[in-house]
Formats: C-alpha cells, structure tokens, sequence
C-alpha cells in the first residue's frame, strides 16, 4: 500500500494531490451537512457534476492543445433553448432535434477552429467573439425559457438505472471513450504534442491546424450536448441557462492539474476538478449561502487555482 | 472607413444626422471611450482585461449609494470609487505578474469577484441616487459638445502624449512586443505590467462613473459588455493583440466606430441583441484583417 502510493507520488503528485482535496473536501462535507449524506442529495450532487463533467471534457482537450474555448456558455444556452423550444413535447421530434443541436455545435466548433487554426486568431478572441454572437442570437430566438421537452427525453439527465443516476453512466462512458482517445490514438497524441511546442509538432510532421480544428469540433459538440443535458434535466431551455459554464468549466480543468500553457495534465485530473466543483456549489447550497456571496467566493477560487499553478516563461 | 460609416448611417436613416442623435452618440461613446483608454493599455502592454465592464457596474453602484444625491459626496466617492478600481487593477496586475498567469481568466476571476461584492453590498437591488454635479459630466453638454466627450477625448490626448513623449509610455511598448528583451534592457516588467492593469481599472471606474451621470441611478449590470465593446474599440483601432503596436488615435476612432455601428442598428430598426452579434462579427473580422495585414506586410 505504501509503495503504491509513492508510485503514484512520483508518478504524478498533482494529480494524487487533487484526489487527496477532493476526499478532504467530501469528508468536510459529509461531517458538517447531515443533509449531505442523503440518497437524494448525492445523486443529485452527480447529476449537477455531469452538466460540468460532459463541458469539461471538451475544455480540457481545448486547453492541453494550448488553446481556450470562451464560447462553451453561450453554446449551452443555444442548444438548450433550441432542443425544447422546437421539441414542444413532440415525441417524433427528439432525434431530428438531438442531431441538429450536436450539428450545431460541431458548425460552432468548426468556425472557432478555423478562427484559430487558419486565420490565426487568439482563441480567447475568437471565442469570446463567437460567445457574444451566439448570446446575440439565442436572445433573439427568446428572451425567456421557451418550450418543452418530452417525458421519454427527461429520462437523460433525471433517469435512475437502479441506485445510480443514468446520466453519471452515460459520463462514465463519455469518459472512458475520450480518456482512450487522448492516450491511445494519434489525434490524443497530437494534441498533447501541439500544446508543449506547436513549432516542434509541426517540423515532426503533425498537421498541427487539422487537429485544431478537430480540438473546436470536440469542444462545441461537447457543449451542446450539455444543453440538451440541461434541457433534458430542467425540462426546458433558458437563454441564460450556460452563463458562468465558460468560467467553471475553465476552473475545473486547472483544479485538476491542467496546465492553462497546454500539454500537460489530462482528463483523469478534470474528473476529481468537476467533483470538487459541484461538491463547492452543493455545500454552498445546503449551508444556505447566498448566490451574490458564492460569486465572491468563485472568484476567489479562479485566482487561487491560477495562481497556485505558477507556468514557466 | 469612419466617413463610409457616416454615409451608411444617413442612408439607413435619415434620423442619424439630426443634431440630437449626434449628440447622444457622442455621449455613448464616451463611457466607452475613456474605459477604452485604459483597455489600449493594457492591451499595448501584451495583456487583456476582461474585468472592467464589472468595475463599471460596481463603481457606479456604489457612486449611487454612497453619493446619495448630495453634490458635497461627489468628489470623496468620486476618490473612493477610483481606489476601488485601483485595487481591481491591482490585483489583476499581481497575480498576472508575480504567479505569470493568464490575464484573461485572471480578469475573469476579478470581475465574477467584484460581481459579488456589489450585489452582497446593494442585496441586489442599487439604492441611492446620482447628485446633479455627476448627472452633468454624463448629461451635461457645452454647446453641441457633451461634457463628457471632450473628458473622454482630453484622457486620450493625455495618455497619448505619455505613450508617445514619456519613457514610460516607451517603457509599454517595449514590454507589449517583447517581453524578455524588455527584461534585458533593463525595464522593471513586473513592474510596468502591474502600473497598466492598476490604470485599467482606474479608467474603468472612471467610465462606470460617467455611466451613472448618464443614466441617474445605479445599476448593477451597468456597462454589461462593455470589455468587448473595449476590445473591439481598441482592435478596430489597429492597436495589435500581441502587444507593442498601435495607439490612442486608433482608439478613438475605433470607439466612435463601435458606437455608431451600435446606433445604426437600432436605426434600422433591428432589434437590440443584433448589437452583439454584429460586435462579435466586428472583432472577428477586426482581428482577421489586421493580421493578414500585417503578413504581407512581412513579405514584401
């Protein structure tokens, strides 16, 4: 036992380190809110970690390929408003409407990765630039929540297979399929590759804006399927619904170990950094802190992850 | 390409040229224009600020609550809400300094931070009310001139001449192109970064204060999108994102830009989320050019 755990010290302290604040943090939580260790609160605590979970796999692959992607909050409250907005309960509706909503992120993510890759602007420009057009027009579409999503739908995000919430399955999935991906295939290396040194990746040959652009892509899919994750949980789409999912997302990359200069760190830290998150906003929520003061203290989180992670010139 | 704006802006409507909507244009632009000022700073620097459109808010709220209608407050608040974007700013500039983070999520963290604390202070409703004195730097006007217009054009004029004319201003642009050259030649880099962000946040308390004498009353999401709007400005304006390249004259022109593009669309009728969209479409294609711009520049 011992040994295992120096293995794993030498292997990747920032990553067992996290772990270790993430078991602390559950322990505070466990001991101090009896309402915490309820059925109800903890499933409850998955599903909320799953909305950040399924964007923070996207983020993640952004920021390892040294990129950032601010347009995600903006995408959620799109591809929420559109799924129950064109859905209005219609049952024949569900599948047109899921592939149009992914397709519209994959478009999303197409056009970031192009800004970035081939015209050569700075991703948080261009993705800030895509957030403001995308709040532009799903504030155009509707100015309040629209619509309604069908019950078979609802099953996504608030289903139960058994004990565990069905949606916690599906990111477990998710997970495991792009866990795969980053470190058994040629894309995931590239990434990798891409975010240490772009120069060095592309005199080796990888087609450093293809995979770019591959990066976006991921990211924009990943966020609109977290609105209809979100639609499919709330049972209706709010045009503000994602605001703050850029930040939060961002946030739980770099608790988990992500470097922001890219390359370095992975999923398996973003995991334990969304757990950490929803873990924050559920104590938060049952020691009854006001929203204005959780603002305070989000802000505060950002700094201090950013500035606990001090990057190399 | 501003003269082409004005031509557009009169064949869209005719309202455009009356001296009335001029007026008021230019009053727009000038909340924008002096927080843009600091923004070119920044960004001359090698930096970003996404944090001033919450300093905006916050300091006009507190301008409200604390000023309470009474003119003998206006100049201690003034002060005080000038210190709270001083500190803003000075965070921004340490953490970006000392721990070399990003700025952009630094700003960001700052700005959810300050967020906070306005809403905690008014418990989400803004009290107070803008004294008179106040009211006139927003409303006020000397001829056809808004009193605030010939503020905003005065501090670019000023922060001109400090870039182009002082060793400080050089001092910028030395660290805004390279950094570690800088570094080597002796120019304290921490240091010069530090003094941009605090000076930010400065402009954009100011900007947040010219906002209350403009609308009367304090707002919580008083100036939302305004770092955009500043980016934009200051892009428009040929300043480059790497750093180490461009100016105030750009801004300005770049400020004027953006405010009557945001009037041209109400004009035509369209309604007000089209401004987003088109500032979003104004940036990209900002950043788009001027970098193809600068290439073939290098090529030739």
């Amino acid at each position: 036992m011992v040994t295992l755990i120096q293995r794993i010290l030498r292997g990747n302290p920032t990553l067992f380190f996290v772990y270790v604040i993430l078991f602390v943090f559950f322990v505070f939580a466990a001991s101090t809110a009896p309402q915490f260790r309820t059925v109800y609160n903890i499933s409850n605590l998955l599903r909320q970690a799953v909305a950040f979970g399924i964007v923070g796999i996207g983020q993640t692959i952004v920021i390892l390929s040294g990129g950032i992607d601010l347009s995600v909050g903006s995408l959620i409250s799109l591809a929420a408003c559109l799924t129950s907005g064109i859905m209005i309960g219609n049952p024949t509706l569900v599948f047109p409407i899921v592939f149009l909503v992914l397709g519209i992120g994959v478009l999303v993510g197409l056009t970031n990765g192009t800004l970035v890759a081939y015209l050569r602007v700075p991703p948080f420009i261009a993705t800030l630039a895509m957030s403001a057009i995308l709040q532009g027009s799903v504030l155009l579409y509707t100015k309040k929540p629209v619509g309604g999503v069908t019950r078979g739908f609802m099953f996504f995000a608030n289903g139960q297979l058994g004990a565990i919430p069905f949606a916690f399955v599906f990111w477990v999935i998710l997970l495991s399929f792009f866990l795969f991906l980053l470190r058994r295939t040629g894309l995931g290396l590239h990434v990798y590759a891409i975010g240490g040194n772009q120069e060095i990746a592309r005199l080796s040959g990888i087609r450093v804006s293809v995979a770019k652009v591959a990066v976006y892509v991921i990211s924009g899919f990943m966020a609109a399927l977290t609105g209809l994750f979100l639609a499919s949980r709330l049972g209706i789409g709010d045009p503000l619904m994602g605001q703050g999912f850029e930040l939060e997302s961002i946030t739980a990359v770099l608790i988990g170990g992500t470097s922001l200069a890219g390359g370095k760190g992975g999923i398996e830290g973003t995991i334990a950094g969304v757990l950490i998150i929803a873990l924050i906003n559920n104590i938060l929520n049952l020691l009854g802190v006001s929203g204005f003061w959780q603002w305070i203290i989000k802000g505060i989180v950002v700094i201090v992850v950013v500035a606990a992670y001090k990057v190399k010139e | 390409m501003l003269v082409a704006l004005f031509v557009v802006a009169g064949i869209v409507s005719p309202i455009f040229y009356r001296p009335q909507n001029i007026f008021n244009v230019l009053q727009q632009a000038s909340a924008l224009g002096v927080v843009s000022v600091g923004q070119t700073l920044v960004i001359l620097s090698g930096g970003i600020d996404l944090s001033i459109a919450s300093i905006m808010a916050t300091s006009c709220v507190f301008a409200a609550a604390l000023m309470a209608g009474k003119n003998s407050m206006v100049i201690p608040i003034t002060l005080f809400c000038l210190a709270i974007g001083a500190l803003a700013g000075f965070l921004n500039g340490i953490i970006t300094t000392r721990r070399n983070a990003p700025p952009f999520i630094v700003t960001l963290g700052t700005a959810l931070i300050f967020q906070g604390i306005r809403f905690v202070y008014t418990k989400g409703a803004p009290f107070g009310s803008i004294p008179s004195w106040l009211r006139f730097l927003g409303r006020g006007g000397i001829g056809f001139v808004p009193a605030s217009v010939i503020i905003f054009l005065f501090l670019a004029l000023v922060m001109e001449a400090i870039l182009q004319r002082s060793a400080y201003g050089r001092k910028i642009y030395a660290v805004g192109d390279n950094k570690v050259a800088a570094l080597y030649s002796g120019i304290n880099v921490p240091n010069i970064i530090l003094s941009v962000y605090a000076l930010s946040g400065i402009f954009a308390a100011f900007g947040g204060l010219v906002l209350a004498g403009y609308l009367g009353f304090g707002d919580n999401w008083a100036g939302k999108g305004y770092e955009l709007d500043a980016i934009a400005a200051v892009v428009v304006g040929g300043t480059s994102l790497a750093g180490g390249e461009g100016g105030m004259g750009g801004t300005v022109v770049g400020v004027l830009l953006i405010t009557i593009l945001s009037n041209i669309v109400l004009l035509a009728g369209l309604p007000y989320q089209f401004q987003q969209i088109v500032k979003g479409l104004v940036v990209a294609a900002a950043v788009i050019f001027y970098s193809f711009v600068k290439v073939s520049g290098e090529r030739r």
